[in-house]
């Protein structure tokens, strides 16, 4: 009947769910049975029960082919104890730096951030391009933010904040702690809940009612040993009290460090979010300059970039109520999170397409491995084959080895990772945001699953293409090893150049880090290392200028007769500090500086304090607070006196037209300071004179800590209730300033050693495994009288001449990928000529060397001895 | 008491779809289906092999040597062209004894608790 063909074809198709072998041996038997079933029993039930039993026993039937090709592979790898060592060591490491270099940007990138729908969340900034010079990521002023909320419609709400630094006075003593002024909109922007009681709202945020503080989880644990009844607890904040009401989630510190360009916040995250509560004079004011950082909620539908039109639509409108030099302000929208991980992020997709080429010449080598094994097993596999094993089975069973390889080099990679995750997190560079979050989450598993499996299936291709492509007849012929011999070595050889190349990438790009590092290191700042450094921030107590003033000369005076203290200063500003203050200037007879230039107000000894050496002309001194007389540096002596002697010279400054300070003469020319990070050129700078300033520089002799306790000492016996903050010695801010650079090419060198490394071990293993191939061929060379220098030479030629292909597609390749990095590069081209040089150089001679060794072992070898043992 | 033979009770206790299989070949060579057609007339209708776990089941008792397949010319005169006939080897008669031996002993052990009706 034909409706029973067509069951009969049908279950014999649904009998495809089975292994094949178990197929072919009973898939016959089993339609059989479905056709006589079908003459005796009800259709409908029949292939219910039919389909029912595929569905369980199938999956059985593949289950005990795995347990079998399990136990098979696993019997291989204990029978073969060097091989599985090396293959899972060379693939554990391969796997771990990649999950490890996963973990960070899962952690920096790919995690969400603690805000509600974190995509909508934009910066506004509002830059003046009247002052050239200043970064564009300004922070609105104050009256400008309240125009737009009312007059803007592309944002469901925005808010403002300010960070500032406050100490926590407990029991006398003080701490520092990050805090953040905010409006009454900040928390809803972010969308971000308290775990406990409430966060700031608008009745918090109006002068009058704002001592009301939300702290952090940290805090609240470290401080408050999180005590339940923290709500409504009393702090003392500098010399103001504020009632906690609420606690953040753990994740929350937001601004935390590095999440606002060009701000410095102090430790690495927010603590304490207290109201802004600006007053109506502060909403109003156009001519006291106030500003603040703020974030929007884009609504939905509206693009940043149409935000962005409107905001300055807006601000256009707003100008003319400026004074009229002080016009020029605009509006710029950007997106939150990709401002905050922006400059980090291509430094970790680089570090992570570093680490994947780790991986490939990782899984490369144990590729070449397995298919050196492979051909000691043609024995097995020609009689597997001849025994009737299909070519798929081969290579399921291949696969399987190579699986199992790679998932317990994937469990031991894991194990490595979590390890390296914890000392890359001790090593944390600073200033990439939620590096410190780093840890072997759900996501990072299943990386290292994936990566696992999928380095099974990679590496378990090329073994099971070449042993599936082999004869049976070939297989058992004489010595049963040659059917595999020539597609296994072109394999293998074509495997280690692409190594080889890969590895000449990775090399090149460390190198060329590496160049930059040593550049950098070159780098004169233009102040001594062993100057300590700290600031004492000072609360409202010390608001009246000569409050202020007197407070910061005692301590001077206090810092100068401390043993072993050699020049004390005060300066307005450090170098790396992230601080900066700048101004327009007038040189008599020059005019209008054409950019801001950097401004500072210094005590007389803070040049020697620093280190910086005296050029031209005389310091300040003690007599010339508030003469006309100013310092210039060196580069600002080029730029505006050109060679003409700039002593004597006539300059003022001020921003804008506005507010110039009398006319000064130049009476000293100091070196250049590198004052934002090492990798930039100095500005023109101006010192002017000053008796006092709240950051402090001591040039000191012998050890530091007794200088700090002396300072701690100083400070305490003019006010109890004050800190030092920011300790630390002009080496600790250049190394802080240079610690990204340190991470990346610390890693990146790393990475490209264990590269070359293993690549190395792969085309040992190759040469190794030709000349034991070629025994027989070199002992008959030598016994008819062949030279050994020309074995040698025939040996290591096949070596070399894989290194060579390999170093010619590394360096095209390297070539090209460099100028991807050309943007982490200093004082180095892409294409340096000494790297490009000097990379290939190195590889040709460490290969070398690991093709002449096993070559040498050949040509020692006895004649008669190997042609017996043949 | 009979001792069990130690390389037979290494098999032991047996799942029932085996020790079915293994019983239906005890009196005479059988080929898939009618040993399907046996195991469900001798359980009443209770146990129906599945052609999956029937030859599932007798691809591992082939492996583990409970049972052989026979070559054309030792086939049984209702020869079937097409089937595949199965016969009890010395070791599978072995296993499945022990099994039964060992399940009557376990009925013994639950009569003398009074759990089994006494034989009239």
């Amino acid at each position: 009947m034909g409706w029973s063909r067509t069951a009969a074809s049908l279950y014999r198709t649904l009998l495809l769910a089975y292994p094949a072998e178990f197929r072919r041996e009973y898939g016959g038997e089993m339609a059989q049975l479905f056709e006589d079933r079908l003459q005796n029993e009800p259709p409908l039930p029949l292939w219910f029960d039919a389909i029912a039993d595929i569905g369980m026993t199938a999956p059985r039937e593949h289950y005990y082919v795995l347990m079998t090709d399990l136990r098979h592979a696993a019997r291989m790898m204990i029978n073969a104890p060097a091989f599985t060592a090396i293959a899972l060591c060379v693939i554990a490491i391969g796997i771990a730096a990649t999950t490890t270099v996963f973990s960070l940007v899962n952690a920096i990138l790919l995690r969400s951030m603690p805000f509600g729908d974190a995509g909508k969340l934009v910066y506004l900034w509002s830059p003046n391009r009247n002052f050239k010079g200043v970064p564009d990521e300004m922070g609105p002023n104050v009256p400008d933010f309240y125009d737009w909320e009312t007059l803007s419609r592309s944002f469901s709400r925005i808010a403002l904040f300010r960070q500032a630094g406050a100490n926590l006075v407990s029991g006398g003593s003080a701490n520092r702690a990050g805090a953040a002024f905010v409006t009454a909109d900040f928390f809803p922007t972010l969308q971000a809940s308290p775990e406990l009681g409430r966060t700031i709202d608008s009745e918090d945020d109006r002068p009058g009612k704002e001592q009301v503080a939300v702290i952090s989880d940290r805090l609240w644990r470290s401080r408050f040993g999180s005590a339940p009844d923290i709500l409504g607890k009393r702090i003392q904040l500098d010399r103001r009290r504020y009632t906690v009401i609420g606690v953040m989630p753990k994740a929350f510190g937001f601004p935390s460090q590095g999440d606002v360009p060009y701000e410095h916040s102090e430790g690495n995250q927010t603590d304490i979010w207290l109201p802004a509560a600006y007053t109506a004079a502060q909403k109003a004011s156009r001519t006291n300059f106030a500003s603040a950082d703020a974030i929007g909620r884009l609504r939905p539908g509206i693009s940043s970039a149409k935000a962005e039109t409107e905001l300055a639509a807006i601000e256009a409108r707003l100008q003319p109520l400026y004074p009229a030099m002080w016009r020029g302000w605009s509006a710029l929208v950007r997106p939150l999170v990709l401002t905050i991980v922006g400059p980090v992020q291509t430094m970790l997709w680089l570090l992570l397409g570093a680490v994947a080429l780790v991986l490939l010449i990782a899984i490369g080598n144990v590729a070449s491995l397995q298919i050196a094994r492979l051909s000691g097993r043609a024995h097995e596999m020609g009689i597997r084959t001849a025994l009737g094993a299909e070519r798929a089975r081969i290579v399921r069973q291949l696969l399987t080895e190579s699986l199992l390889l790679t998932c317990i080099g994937g469990a031991l990679a894991i194990a490595l990772s979590y390890g390296a995750v914890h000392l890359l997190v001790r090593l944390n560079p600073g200033e990439i945001p939620r590096f410190d979050s780093a840890t072997l989450d759900g996501r990072v598993l299943l990386v290292a699953l994936a990566l696992s499996t999928g380095a099974g299936v990679l590496s378990g291709l090329a073994p099971a293409v070449i042993a599936s492509r082999v004869s049976v007849n070939e297989l058992l012929r004489h010595n049963a090893k040659w059917g595999m011999v020539g597609g296994s070595y072109r394999g293998r050889s074509a495997l280690i150049a692409v190594e080889v190349a890969l590895s000449v990438i990775l090399l090149a790009g460390a190198g060329l880090m590496i160049r930059s590092y040593v550049k950098l290191a070159a780098v004169n700042p233009g102040f001594s290392g062993a100057t300590l450094t700290f600031s004492v921030p000072l609360d409202e107590r010390y608001n009246k200028p000569e409050t202020r003033a007197a407070f910061y000369k005692n301590f001077l005076e206090k810092l100068k007769h401390i043993p072993g203290s050699r020049y004390a200063g005060a300066s307005s500003s450090l170098p790396l500090t992230h601080s900066e203050s700048l101004a327009f200037a007038e040189i008599g007879g020059v005019g209008m500086t054409k950019q801001m230039v950097e401004d500072r107000w210094v005590t007389p000894d803070y040049r020697k304090a620093l280190g910086t050496p005296l050029l031209r002309g005389r310091d300040f001194t003690e007599q010339d607070f508030n003469k006309p007389v100013v310092i210039v540096n060196d580069r600002f002596a080029q730029v505006y006196f050109h060679s003409g002697d700039p002593i004597g010279r006539q300059l003022r400054v001020g921003i804008g037209a506005l507010s110039w300070s009398p006319w000064s003469t130049v009476v000293g020319v100091i070196g250049n300071i590198r004052h934002n990070s090492l990798e930039e050129a100095s500005q023109p700078q101006i010192l002017e004179p000053a008796d006092h300033a709240d950051n402090f520089a001591i040039q000191f002799a012998g050890s530091i800590q007794p200088i700090v306790n002396d300072a701690r000492a100083a400070l305490r016996s003019l006010d109890p209730t004050l800190t030092l903050d920011n300790i630390e010695t002009m080496s600790d801010r250049i190394r802080d300033s240079n610690a990204r650079r340190t991470f990346q090419t610390g890693l990146l060198s790393a990475f490209a050693a264990i590269a070359v490394l293993l690549a190395l071990a792969g085309l040992y293993g190759l040469i190794s495994y030709a000349v034991k191939q070629r025994t027989s061929e070199i002992a008959v060379r030598m016994a008819l009288g062949a030279k050994r220098a020309h074995i040698l030479g025939l040996l290591a030629f096949q070596g070399l001449g894989v290194t060579g292909l390999g170093l010619l597609i590394g360096v095209a390749g390297a070539l090209a990928v460099t100028r991807a990095i050309s943007a982490w590069l200093f004082g180095v081209m892409p294409n340096d000529p000494i790297t490009v040089l000097a990379v290939p150089l190195l590889i040709l001679v460490v290969a070398s060397l690991a093709c002449l060794f096993p070559a040498w072992n050949a040509t020692r070898v006895d004649p008669v001895q190997a042609l017996r043992q043949e | 008491m009979k001792s069990i033979e130690p390389n037979a009770s290494g098999f032991l206790p047996l799942s029932p779809q085996v020790f079915h299989i293994l019983v239906a070949l005890a009196d005479r060579d059988q080929h898939g289906y009618s040993i399907m057609q046996d195991v469900e007339a001798r359980t009443g209708g209770e146990l129906r092999l599945s052609p999956g776990t029937l030859y599932g089941s007798i691809k591992r008792m082939l492996e583990q040597g409970l049972i052989l397949e026979l070559r054309r010319r030792d086939r049984p005169d209702d020869n079937d062209e097409r089937r595949r006939y199965y016969r009890l080897t010395p070791l599978g008669r072995k296993v499945v004894k022990a099994e039964a031996l060992r399940m009557s002993e376990l009925i013994e052990q639950a009569r003398a608790h009074g759990l089994v009706p006494n034989r009239s």
